[in-house]
């Protein structure tokens, strides 16, 4: 199961890295704590972004289908 | 003498119950273990009433305050000559404290677990799993 790995550094930046994701899934998750830290206060401004390899990876749905014979 | 000390927090109107969450973790580590609300910091020539506090005995003040401007900014206040931690010392253990209960409190909302939360010398290090 992919994790989120959040690092909160004494200075109060925060480091977020994606483990196991493949495509951009992970974004989507990061943007989902940013859009939810602010209610909490918290605005966090992205200084630096960095995608992993796996990022790159398309993910794409097959669909079986089933074949009379 | 006197260091009587306000700073700013990167923080905007914040979730009081995680602020006050926040502090009470380094009023542990300050060997207090008490977090009171409404109280007036006082220093050398200065005070300030502030929203919440953690009162200990200072060398020329009564605690550290944090209170909230106008503005929703959040401020920490102390005359922290003599003083364990200095004002910016305060501000960003209480940034980082705050930062990492939100985060938790944040990924729960949205159906996250937490994995793993830990404190490290440099950190804070949460690992989250999505639904």
């Amino acid at each position: 199961m992919p994790i989120t790995r959040i690092v909160v550094k004494n200075d109060g930046t925060v480091q977020v890295e994606g483990i196991g994701y493949v495509g951009g899934q992970c974004l989507k998750v990061l943007q989902q704590l940013i859009e939810t830290l602010r209610k909490y206060g918290i605005n966090i401004n992205i200084e630096q972004q960095q995608l992993k390899p796996e990022a790159y990876i398309e993910t794409t749905q097959v669909q079986h289908e089933a074949v009379e014979q | 003498m006197s260091h009587w000390t306000v700073a700013r927090l990167k923080i905007r109107n914040p979730d009081i119950q995680l602020l006050k969450q926040a502090l009470m973790a380094i009023a542990k580590e300050l060997g207090v273990n008490e977090v009171v609300e409404n109280f007036e910091v006082i220093g050398w020539g200065a005070r300030q009433r502030c929203q919440l506090a953690i009162p200990m005995n200072l060398p020329y003040g009564n605690g550290y305050g944090v209170y909230i401007d106008e503005n929703g900014e959040v401020k920490v206040v102390v005359d922290d000559h003599g003083a364990p931690l200095t004002a910016e010392e305060f501000a960003a253990k209480l940034q980082q404290y705050y930062t990492a209960l939100a985060v938790v409190a944040a990924a729960q909302q949205l159906g996250f677990s937490v994995q793993q939360l830990q404190q490290t010398k440099d950190a804070v290090l949460i690992d989250l799993m999505t639904p």
